[in-house]
């Protein structure tokens, strides 16, 4: 019969603790934004970019619906796992260069939207206090109403 | 701002920017708004709210009709950027006008038909936008039809005359309205003639059933209204 030292049980413990930590640690360690920044804040991951929700179109500014896969949340009402519908606003420019008077405030480093990289978000619902205009969403009918709006989308 | 429809006695009615996208109660004396927090009816004697609801998606343009029901606008809120909605006041529920990109909804005088401006699906004119065209329907979005299509211009801000037999119309050579705030001449089609193309051949094998009909071409304006008189000194 093998018995084994109450340290050794302890030490393996901390070894996956430690392990379960460093695997986490890249998910959920963005530095945060400021807490006035919307009222959710998530790194996300972004599951698909459905045909024809993203075109350049130099007039008639527009926002499109893209789904996401919360990992984690820092602020707000969201647990991981959660799926959420976010609208980014002309969403086939640069994050940075995507604000304007119909806009204001928007931001973030991400250049371009792409299927399964992860975004580090501040989101503010609902959407209509913070965005009047054209909306582009191939999940119309088939989503819950809630809709959170971008103000910052970096990549995580 | 509020004046007589000869341009005279404009005074402003509250601070720059208080009263988004006003629009009459038929009985004239309320004004509906729209802001980014939902409607707003403003009392315009008191200039309080006296009521206010969730916009649900509507974002510009509304336009209250004539039997003080429901409003007509454009939404984001039916699968398209640029959809006609109709709004029932007392329920709150919406529903679908048009779903192709669409703006500048206005009633007929009778509240029976909604007249509106929709880009048809095209092939490539205009650098890939297309032209806009004068569509009506009715209020739930059946009996779509088209009023008048040119090659060339986009027609916005139609308006039906009190009487139901005409449609006043802006004929933008540009995108996006009037950017320059100069107008574009606006034109005037009898709805008897209707629907009717200024011909051309790509228009004619859309609609091989539309009229070919005179425009009576106006001066420069942009979103037009008709005067509830026919003419001044006339009761309606």
């Amino acid at each position: 019969m093998i018995s084994r030292h109450p340290s050794a049980v302890i030490g393996s413990g901390l070894v996956a603790s430690g392990f379960l930590l460093w695997m986490a640690w890249p998910f959920s360690t963005p530095p945060p934004f400021p807490a006035n920044l919307g009222n959710v804040e998530v790194v996300a991951r972004l599951t698909e970019v459905p045909a024809g929700a993203v075109f350049e179109r130099e007039l008639y500014h527009y926002a499109t619906i893209l789904r996401y896969e919360v990992i984690t949340c820092a602020r707000g009402k969201v647990l991981p796992g959660d799926i959420i519908y976010v609208a980014h606003y002309d969403p086939w420019k640069p994050r940075a260069a995507a604000a304007d008077a119909k806009a204001p405030g928007i931001g973030g480093d991400v250049r371009a939207f792409v299927a399964g990289e992860r975004h580090h978000l501040a989101l503010a619902v609902p959407l209509d206090d913070h965005y009047m205009g054209g909306l582009v969403d191939k999940y119309f009918g088939r989503r819950p109403a809630l809709t959170y709006w971008a103000l910052r989308t970096d990549a995580d | 701002m509020l004046a007589r429809a000869n341009g005279a006695e404009a005074k402003p009615l509250g601070e720059d920017g208080a009263l988004p996208w006003a629009t009459w109660s038929p009985d004239g004396r309320q004004l509906l708004t729209l802001q980014p927090r939902g409607f707003a009816i403003v009392d315009l004697a008191t200039k309080q709210v006296v009521r206010s609801f969730p916009r649900g998606g509507f974002y510009q343009q509304p336009t209250w009709s004539p039997d003080g029901r429901a409003v007509v606008g454009v939404s984001n809120g039916f699968d398209t950027g640029w959809s006609i909605a109709r709004l029932e006041l007392a329920t709150q529920r919406a529903n679908a006008v048009s779903v192709a990109d669409c703006c500048t909804p206005d009633w007929s005088a009778d509240g029976e038909r909604v007249v509106f401006s929709r880009r048809r699906p095209h092939g490539g004119e205009n650098g890939g936008y297309g032209w806009t065209e004068l569509w009506q329907a009715r209020p739930d979005g059946a009996e779509p039809q088209l009023v008048y299509a040119e090659a060339g211009r986009h027609l916005y801000g139609g308006h039906v005359s009190p009487d139901g037999r005409f449609v006043l119309f802006t004929g933008n050579l540009r995108e996006d309205g009037d950017p320059a705030h100069q107008g574009a001449p606006m034109g005037l089609v009898r709805l008897a003639d209707t629907p009717m193309i200024a011909e051309d051949a790509d228009l004619r094998r859309a609609y091989p059933q539309a009229k070919s009909a005179p425009v009576l071409v106006l001066p420069a304006g942009h979103e037009p209204c008709w005067t509830a008189a026919e003419a001044p000194g006339l009761s309606r």
